[in-house]
C-alpha cells in the first residue's frame, strides 16, 4: 500500500467529517423534539470522520519515508503478490461501468452490452478477437433470453424500440 | 424451554421440504455454492450480491433455502482449489492450503478431498442442531427487548465488527460511520425532516438497501479484482489422480470433525469473528489433541478434518445471531438480511419470533444443502477441476455485468445502478485503504434502526442516559462492546508495533 495515497485518503475523511458538520448545522428545527433530535447523530459521524481521519493521516505521516518508495504493508485486501496490480485498470473498469449506464437507455441492452463487454475484457487483457466477439453477444443474448423472455423482464430496448420480441 | 422448542423447529424446517419448488432452487443453490467456492476469489458473498437481485420475485422461504444453501456448497467449494492447487478459494480455507495441498503434492489428493468432503457434510450437520440450541434462547432471550437494548445489540454488531475486520480499529470506526451516513440519508427517522437530501426528492425516501450492500460487499471487491490479469490454469497441478481412498483412513478424523464442528459454530456466531478466526482456532484446537500433532502443516487428515468442520460450521453459526437477533456477523449475512429486508421483513430481535417460517426455511435449506451434497459432494468436486479452468477474466467481467443489470432489474431505475457503481468505488477505496467494508454494510443496514432505538429508547427514560444504559441487558452489551472495541485498540496498538519493530529491523540490515 502506497502511505501517501492512504495519507490522502485519511484528509479525504477528515474533509468529510467538516462537510458533515457544517451541512448538519444548516438542518431546519424539527416540528417534532425529541431528547437528542435529528442533529445528534450526523454530528457525532462528522465528528468521528474528522477527528478519526486526522488521527490516521497523524499516524501516517510519522511512519512516513521515502525507503521503498513509500510502500508501507497493507492494511486492507491484499494484491496476489506473485502478479502485478493496476489501480488505472480498475478506474477504467469504473469508468466503462459509468459510460454503460449513461447510455443504456438512450441506446438500449442489446445495443450496449457487446460493446461493454467487449470493452471490458479487452481492459483484463484479452486480445483474441473471436473470444471477444463470441463471449460479449453469448452474454447479450443469453441475458436478454434470462430477463427479457423467460423472466418477463424489461430491459432497456432504447434504438431498437419496437424491433425486439 | 422444553424439548419441543428445540425439536419444532427441526421438524418445521423438515416440513419445509415437502415441495419440489424449494428442492431444485436449494439444488441450484448449492451447485453455484459449489462452482463459485472452486473459483479463487469469488467468496459466497460476491455470489450473494450478484444473485440478490434475482431473489426478489421469490418467496422469503425460498429465498433464504437458497442464500443458505450457496453458503453451504461455497463452504466444501473453496477446498477444491485449496487441496489442488494451492490456492485458498476463500480466506476460511487458508488452512486447507496448508495440508490439503501438502498431501495433494504427496499424490494423496484423494484423501484429501474425501476428508474435506467427509468433514464438511458431518460438520455441517451436526452444527444445524448446534443452530437451533442457539437460536432458540436467544429468541427467548430477545422477547424482553426494548428499544435500548435494541440500541446496544445493533451498537455492538456495528462496534464487533469494525472492531476486529482488520488491522486497524479507528479505519474500521471511521468504515462504520461511512455506513451510517449512506443510511442516514432521506427522512429522519423521528420526524418528517429531510436529511442529506441536497433537495433531490428521489433522496428522500433514502437509498435502497440492495443496491447499496451490493455496492459495498460485491461490486467493489470486483473492481478490486481487475487490478489484476491472471490466468488460475498457470497453477494447476493434476498429475495426481483423486480417488476415493479406504473409509478406515477418515477413522482419525471423526474427533477433529467434533472438536471443529463446536468452535466453529460458537466462535463464527461472534460478532465480527466469522469463517477465518473459527477455521484457525479449530485447527490450533485439533493440533493441541491430534494423535499425530507432528505432522500438522505437513499433511495431516486432522488438521485438515478439524478446518473443513469448522468452515461449514460456521454457516450455522454466522446464521444463528443474523436471524435470532438480527445481527449479521458477516458480509454474507449482511446481505441475507438485506434480502430479507427487501421482502418486507424488519431485522431485529423480533424477526423470526414474529415470522417463525424463516427460521424453518434457514434449517431446512442447510439440511437439504448438506443432504445433497452428501450424496453428490464428491462427484461434484471432482467436477469442479474443470471449472477451475476458466479463464478469469471473462469470470469478472461476468460478475460485474451481472451485478449491473441484476440491480437494474430489482425495479427498472438507473439510478439504482449509479447507486451500485457508486457504492462500488466506496467498497473498492475502502478495502484497499484497510477500512473494514463489512462493518459499512453493517452500519447500513442497522444505522436507521440504531439512530431510532437510542431516540425512543431515551424517550422512555425521560433523556436520563444512565436509567437506559443501565437496564440489565442494555449494560451487558455496552460491556460487550467496550471489550470488543478493547481488543481492537490492542490489535491495531500490536499491529503497528510489529511494523515498527520491522521497520527498525530493515533500517539496521540497510545500516549494516
Amino acid at each position: 500500500m502506497d502511505s501517501r495515497k492512504d495519507l490522502l485518503f485519511a484528509l479525504a475523511m477528515v474533509c468529510l467529517g467538516v462537510a458533515v458538520i457544517l451541512i448538519t448545522y444548516n438542518f431546519r428545527e424539527p416540528v417534532i423534539q425529541d431528547t437528542i433530535g435529528p442533529r445528534a447523530f450526523p454530528y457525532g459521524l462528522g465528528l468521528l470522520f474528522a477527528v478519526g481521519g486526522a488521527f490516521v493521516a497523524i499516524q501516517r505521516l510519522k511512519s512516513m519515508h521515502a525507503g521503498n518508495g513509500y510502500i508501507v504493508p497493507d492494511e486492507g485486501g491484499e494484491d496476489e503478490e506473485a502478479y502485478p496490480a493496476s489501480g488505472v485498470r480498475a478506474m477504467a473498469m469504473i469508468g466503462l461501468c459509468c459510460v454503460y449506464t449513461l447510455v443504456l437507455q438512450p441506446i438500449g441492452f442489446i445495443v450496449a452490452t457487446p460493446f461493454f463487454v467487449a470493452l471490458a475484457l479487452f481492459l483484463m487483457n484479452e486480445r483474441k478477437p473471436m473470444l471477444l466477439i463470441t463471449t460479449s453477444l453469448c452474454f447479450t443474448a443469453g441475458t436478454y433470453v434470462l430477463i427479457h423472455l423467460l423472466l418477463d423482464g424489461r430491459l432497456p430496448e432504447g434504438v431498437l424500440k419496437g424491433l425486439l420480441p | 424451554m422444553d424439548i419441543m422448542d428445540f425439536l419444532s423447529p427441526l421438524i418445521g424446517g423438515i416440513q419445509v421440504l415437502d415441495n419440489f419448488t424449494i428442492w431444485g432452487f436449494i439444488l441450484l443453490g448449492t451447485i453455484i455454492g459449489v462452482i463459485v467456492g472452486a473459483l479463487p476469489g469469488v467468496g459466497a458473498t460476491m455470489t450473494y450480491g450478484m444473485l440478490l437481485p434475482f431473489t426478489f420475485t421469490l418467496p422469503a422461504d425460498v429465498a433464504i433455502a437458497l442464500l443458505l444453501s450457496i453458503s453451504v456448497g461455497n463452504a466444501f467449494g473453496n477446498s477444491i482449489p485449496a487441496i489442488l492447487m494451492g490456492i485458498p478459494g476463500s480466506p476460511s480455507a487458508i488452512l486447507t492450503v496448508i495440508d490439503g495441498y501438502s498431501l495433494h503434492k504427496k499424490g494423496e489428493s484423494g484423501l484429501a478431498l474425501a476428508v474435506a468432503w467427509f468433514a464438511a457434510m458431518a460438520g455441517q450437520a451436526i452444527s444445524i442442531i448446534l443452530f437451533v440450541l442457539m437460536v432458540v434462547p436467544l429468541m427467548a432471550m430477545a422477547y424482553n427487548f426494548g428499544d435500548p437494548e435494541k440500541f446496544a445489540l445493533f451498537l455492538l454488531g456495528i462496534v464487533a465488527i469494525a472492531s476486529l475486520t482488520g488491522d486497524n480499529v479507528v479505519k474500521g470506526l471511521m468504515a462504520g460511520g461511512v455506513g451510517f451516513m449512506i443510511g442516514i440519508v432521506g427522512l429522519d427517522p423521528n420526524s418528517p425532516l429531510p436529511r442529506f437530501t441536497f433537495g433531490f426528492s428521489i433522496l428522500r425516501t433514502g437509498f435502497d438497501i440492495a443496491p447499496v450492500m451490493i455496492g459495498l460487499l460485491a461490486l467493489g471487491e470486483l473492481f478490486r479484482s481487475t487490478r489484476q490479469v491472471f490466468k488460475w490454469e498457470a497453477r494447476i497441478d493434476t498429475k495426481h489422480a483423486a480417488k476415493f481412498p479406504p473409509l478406515y483412513k477418515l477413522k482419525d478424523t471423526i474427533w477433529p470433525i467434533l472438536s471443529g464442528t463446536f468452535i466453529g459454530t460458537f466462535i463464527s456466531a461472534i460478532p465480527g469473528a466469522g469463517a477465518t478466526p473459527a477455521a484457525m482456532i479449530a485447527y490450533q484446537q485439533a493440533q493441541l489433541f491430534a494423535k499425530r500433532p507432528e505432522e500438522f502443516g505437513k499433511g495431516s487428515i486432522e488438521g485438515l478434518a478439524a478446518n473443513e468442520a469448522a468452515q461449514n460450521a460456521s454457516n450455522s453459526g454466522e446464521a444463528a445471531p443474523a436471524l435470532a437477533l438480527g445481527l449479521p456477523t458477516s458480509g454474507s449475512m449482511v446481505l441475507l438480511l438485506a434480502a430479507l429486508t427487501i421482502h418486507g421483513f424488519i431485522p431485529g430481535p423480533n424477526m423470526i419470533r414474529q415470522t417463525p417460517e424463516l427460521f424453518y426455511a434457514a434449517i431446512g435449506g442447510m439440511l437439504a444443502a448438506t443432504l445433497i451434497l452428501t450424496l453428490t459432494g464428491w462427484h461434484l468436486g471432482l467436477a469442479m477441476l474443470r471449472f477451475v479452468n476458466i479463464n478469469r477474466s471473462i469470470v469478472v467481467v461476468l460478475s460485474i455485468f451481472t451485478v449491473l443489470v441484476g440491480v437494474y432489474c430489482l425495479s427498472y431505475r438507473v439510478f439504482d445502478v449509479w447507486v451500485v457503481i457508486g457504492c462500488g468505488v466506496i467498497g473498492y477505496y475502502l478495502s484497499r485503504y484497510g477500512y473494514a467494508v463489512a462493518a459499512a454494510a453493517l452500519a447500513v443496514v442497522l444505522g436507521r434502526q440504531l439512530e431510532r432505538s437510542l431516540r425512543l429508547g431515551l424517550n422512555l427514560t425521560d433523556g436520563d442516559w444512565i436509567g437506559m444504559l443501565s437496564r440489565p441487558f442494555t449494560a451487558l452489551f455496552v460491556c460487550v462492546t467496550i471489550t470488543f472495541l478493547s481488543i481492537g485498540i490492542y490489535r491495531t496498538m500490536k499491529f503497528r508495533k510489529k511494523m515498527r519493530d520491522a521497520k527498525m529491523l530493515t533500517e539496521a540490515t540497510a545500516a549494516d
